[in-house]
């Protein structure tokens, strides 16, 4: 009566997160991406902060393949290093988000009544404020800088991602499992961790794994507009800012390049999580 | 004198929000089970039987309203606290379900979630807890109980998960146990490896039971008394064997003349005509009359009480005395 062994990949709680083949192209361009951001100092050709005066806004060159900017310095190693600033703010926010979201959503969906409205009033009011108008206001007003930026950007998903695992919550909580554990004198706090978290995690990590291509669009956003990332840090948001001034000179090296190292890291993201969602929505 | 009930259901009324009102789905429901008996609540889907066991353990929605005493021991789950409640819950009542695929988290091995209360209730360790999950796997049948207990519920089968599901109640040691269409998702041969498990454990255990069916073969083969519910109402009370063979309401008289039997060979299974009412939707008076073939004008104006006959002995149908010798599945086969 009992089935045939199941693989050991398959014997763990979250085997719902592992082994999504759909989702094999998006990993695999955010495992470069992780590589290229961890490796920086041993890939990059040049020091990203070097200045070169006499070489400035020069084109493809075999020792600068990707130019140099404004003030000389080796685009290509610009991109390299600013991989880590423009993955490490996402990361921070969706991680702030989840630590702070998914405890607050879990209480909305699993307690709801009261402390489910007061909860939907509070987001009510986040989501009043554009969300990048409410991220420069935050800025603005405890200086800029990536951790401020990371703050405020992370300020803005916590609602989106406690909305997401309340909605998630408050269809698992009627499933007749969570009657069963009920039945046998457990506890709110036990049911919601133990058992209808790790149900609902395969839609949790799905939807922070798309926040993540957003935030880093919003975290390039505010560093676009200089309230992020500070020179000279390396950064992708940053460079399209200093890259959109030397326009008009006809360089359009730094701002296509962070562009589509922009666009190529949130289509990787936003693969990875669709394929993560597809399969989330399966298991359930 | 007898000894008090270990549990006394007094007049309990459940409603339930449907549209924008409440509407009973249990309605006046009053019945006792003592210690180590089998009281059987049988009828049909929607006749409120589940509810009724859910109310027992207030496994309600939130809007939903119950009247009405519960007592187990004399003390009022009705009025319990919350607190007091998860004591009763994780000590003296367990509860199994129809469907163990659904009440058995997917992500937990059996062996968790058989050990869980002993754990979380019991205060056992991890590995006590083991010890003790491959005993009751031992004691519901399992042979294999270590493989069993390592492996999660996709990777067994029904009647597999619903003796894990068992050994999971029976973890705490309850007092009763309140089984809910236990075997209807299972094969007939698994079904009575199932039944024959519960004949084990109140003969050993002398855990009393509330075993929900529709099924009555099931329920004769189990039962000491038998509850015919219809339309949230308890239609029939009996001792089983004088249910089957001498039934006191015509809706009970039906279910019996419903049956297919290996004895009488059947051209067209008889059936009783139309269909039970909604909650929303209940006739006047008895809640049966639009079906029955007793029915006189005196049914429809007043919704007739339970009342007792004798000893053990209850029927809500009026007519009783005047009608329960043409009741007989015997008389009632030769109407056809």
């Amino acid at each position: 009566m009992v089935a045939p062994a199941a693989p050991v990949l398959y014997r763990r709680r979250w085997m719902p997160l592992v082994g999504a083949s759909a989702a094999a192209p998006g990993a695999a361009i955010i495992l470069l991406l992780v590589l290229v951001a961890a490796l920086a100092p041993v890939i990059a050709p040049h020091d990203p902060n070097a200045t070169d005066l006499a070489n400035t806004l020069v084109g493809s060159t075999g020792s600068h393949p990707l130019g140099t900017d404004a003030s000389g310095r080796d685009i290509l190693s610009r991109l390299i290093f600013g991989a880590r600033t423009s993955l490490l703010g996402p990361l921070l926010v969706v991680a702030l988000s989840t630590l702070a979201g998914v405890p607050l959503g879990l209480l909305a969906g699993y307690k709801g009544g009261a402390v489910d409205g007061l909860l939907a009033r509070a987001w009510d009011v986040l989501f009043a404020f554009p969300p990048l108008l409410l991220a420069i206001v935050i800025v603005a007003t405890f200086g800029a800088g990536f951790w401020t930026a990371t703050l405020a950007i992370s300020v803005i998903y916590l609602p989106l991602l406690a909305r997401v695992v309340r909605g998630v919550v408050l269809v698992e909580r009627e499933k007749a499992y969570v009657d069963a554990c009920k039945v046998q004198g457990f506890g709110g706090l036990r049911v919601s961790l133990q058992h209808v978290l790790p149900n609902v995690a395969p839609t949790i990590v799905a939807q922070a794994t798309l926040n993540f291509g957003y935030a880093l669009l919003d975290l390039a956003g505010l560093a676009f507009l200089g309230l992020g990332v500070q020179p000279p840090t390396a950064d992708w948001g940053q460079m399209l800012s200093s890259g959109r001034d030397t326009l008009v000179l006809h360089s359009y090296y730094e701002v296509v390049a962070a562009s589509i190292a922009i666009a190529v890291t949130v289509v990787a993201f936003n693969l990875l999580g669709d394929a993560l969602s597809a399969r989330a929505g399966r298991s359930r | 004198m007898t000894p008090p009930p270990l549990l006394e259901v007094r007049s309990v009324t459940t409603e339930v929000e449907i549209g924008d009102r409440h509407w009973p789905v249990v309605d006046g429901v009053s019945f006792t089970i003592g210690r180590g008996e089998v009281v059987g609540l049988v009828g049909e889907s929607g006749s409120g039987k589940s509810m009724t066991a859910r109310t027992i353990l207030r496994l309600l929605r939130a809007e939903a309203r119950t009247r009405g005493m519960i007592l187990l021991d004399g003390v009022d789950l009705v009025s319990l606290t919350r607190r007091a409640l998860r004591g009763v819950r994780a000590r003296r009542i367990a509860m199994i379900f129809q469907d163990p695929r659904a009440h058995i988290d997917p992500l937990w091995t059996s062996g968790d979630h058989v050990t869980e209360g002993l754990r979380v209730n019991g205060g056992l360790s991890g590995a006590v807890a083991r010890a003790r999950a491959r005993e009751l796997l031992a004691d519901v049948g399992i042979l294999e109980a270590e493989r069993v207990l390592g492996a999660y519920p996709g990777e067994l089968s029904g009647g597999m998960l619903q003796r894990v599901m068992i050994a999971g109640a029976l973890a705490a040691e309850p007092e009763l146990l309140i089984a809910d269409e236990p075997t209807t998702a299972l094969d007939v041969t698994v079904q009575a490896e199932i039944v024959a498990i519960f004949d084990g454990l109140r003969r050993e255990r002398e855990l009393a039971m509330l075993f929900i069916t529709h099924d009555l073969e099931l329920a004769s083969s189990l039962c000491d008394r038998v509850l015919v519910m219809y339309a949230g109402r308890v239609m029939e009370e009996q001792p089983t064997s004088a249910l089957f063979s001498a039934p006191l309401h015509p809706y009970t008289a039906g279910l019996l003349e419903a049956r297919p039997t290996l004895e009488t060979k059947h051209v067209r299974l008889s059936v009783i005509p139309g269909r039970p009412p909604t909650p929303t939707d209940p006739p006047d008076g008895c809640p049966i009359h639009p079906r029955c073939a007793f029915v006189e004008p005196a049914c429809i104006s007043a919704v007739p009480p339970l009342r007792q006959l004798a000893g053990a002995a209850f029927s809500a149908c009026r007519r009783t005395e005047e009608i329960r010798d043409r009741l007989r599945p015997e008389a009632m086969a030769g109407r056809g």
